[in-house]
């Protein structure tokens, strides 16, 4: 798995992490429940939970629950909890 | 162990002093206070410094820090609460408290997890609610105190900036668990149910329930991948057949009822995390909590706060304390 880490300097430090893209494997292995992870944050899980009901109704989309969830990734992803789950998820 | 509960006048003080404040009190108190930098939920239940209170005389406080650079305060309502997520910028936390039983109570508690950018940011609050002596009698009301207006229908929202370099976590405890019993497939989604799936089964659940002596209060429980998350029951009506409660239930979701627990105070203790509680900045547990745990006069170790109609932690809860850190 590809899983860049690198640091930006912008007044204050912050780890920015390259998160693959909603098309990779691993965000369906995730929806459709073909890998499970323990992780830490809350509405990563709650999503997770949420979106696996869903993938089984005929509206599922898995292009947009996928980006749906890498959004929340990517939008949390200086929290430390996210970058242990980061780590969880990419190695 | 900071201090929480205050008096009208104290209050006062603290707003008339510039003070940023999220509030909690009976509807008397509250319409007492002048205009500033807060918001407030109508409830007469908290768990206060000295353990669970019921007064209409005191206001539960929670102020933010100093650290806090700015404050906004907007009122949703149920069609533009959609918006929620995407109204808290970087480095933002929410508050949102909503009056129960309210339009966008029932908006948000179906809709959140669905909310454009879910997740994203932090967001915590709480529903409103009243003296159970007045219930069906007098509304929840939330306020506006940068301009003084109080709403029945209406979401109080308070977004706060904080510095880059802090950190809000929203997490939550919850000491029930799936129990070992059937499995339970709801229809729809929504506040009601007739007919479900038990173990694949059609049934009805009012019958169910009834004929299995259920305890209802304790909540059904849905595994989200490792979060559980509950759903109180309201009332069976047996006339009707049918089953209410406090939050919506998700069609396509497994439900079971919640395994017995055999004292409230002593698990819940046992689940406050060992270190950190000196950054809980806010929390709030859940009135039925309070009732059926008879959490009066009792102490849920340092963590003080409302009791609710209702809890948030990014989505509407029930039957669980949410709390909110903030670290460097």
């Amino acid at each position: 798995m590809n899983c860049h880490i690198f640091l930006v300097i912008d007044n204050e430090l912050e780890v920015q992490m390259n998160i693959p893209a909603s098309s990779h494997g691993i965000w369906a292995d995730l929806l459709m429940g073909k890998k499970r992870i323990e992780f830490e944050f809350l509405p990563i899980k709650m999503t997770i939970g949420r979106l696996q009901v869903f993938s089984r109704s005929e509206q599922f989309n898995l292009t947009q629950s996928a980006e749906e969830l890498r959004t929340i990734f990517v939008k949390n992803q200086n929290l430390p909890k996210v970058q242990n789950d980061i780590k969880k998820l990419f190695g | 162990m900071k201090r929480v509960m205050y008096t009208v006048d104290d209050v006062k003080a603290m707003i008339q002093s510039g003070k940023k404040l999220l509030l909690a009190g009976d509807e008397k108190v509250l319409s007492q206070l002048p205009k500033g930098e807060w918001i407030a939920g109508t409830i007469p239940y908290f768990v206060g410094d000295d353990g669970g209170l019921f007064t209409q005389e005191l206001i539960c406080v929670t102020e933010l820090p100093d650290y806090v650079e700015d404050i906004s305060i907007r009122v949703f309502d149920a069609e533009s609460l959609k918006r929620i997520y995407q109204e808290i910028d970087d480095h933002c936390v929410g508050f949102v408290i909503l009056p129960a039983s309210s339009e966008s109570h029932l908006s948000f508690s179906l809709n959140s997890p669905s909310y454009e950018g879910f997740g994203t940011r932090p967001l915590i609050g709480w529903v409103a609610g009243v003296n159970l002596d007045d219930l069906g009698k007098v509304t929840p009301k939330v306020y506006n105190g940068s301009n003084l207006t109080v709403h029945e229908e209406g979401a109080v929202v308070l977004i706060a900036k904080l510095p880059p370099q802090k950190i809000a976590d929203v997490n939550i405890i919850n000491i029930f668990e799936q129990g070992d019993g059937d499995e339970i497939v709801f229809l729809d989604d929504g506040f009601t149910a007739a007919d479900v799936e038990i173990n694949g089964h059609k049934v009805n659940f009012a019958d169910y329930l009834i004929e299995k002596k259920c305890d209802t209060r304790l909540p059904l429980v849905a595994d989200y991948y490792g979060v559980s998350v509950n759903t109180s029951f309201q009332a069976i009506d047996e006339e009707k057949r049918e089953v209410s409660f406090y939050a919506p239930v998700f069609k396509g979701m497994v439900y079971k009822h919640a395994g017995p627990i055999e004292n409230y105070v002593e698990q819940f203790i046992a689940q406050i995390p060992k270190a950190g509680t000196d950054q809980i900045l806010f929390s709030c547990n859940c009135i039925l909590n309070y009732l059926h745990s008879e959490l009066e006069g009792k102490k849920t170790g340092d963590i003080t706060g409302p009791i609710t109609f209702g809890e948030v932690a990014y989505q509407l809860l029930n039957q669980t304390l949410v709390y909110l850190t903030i670290s460097d």
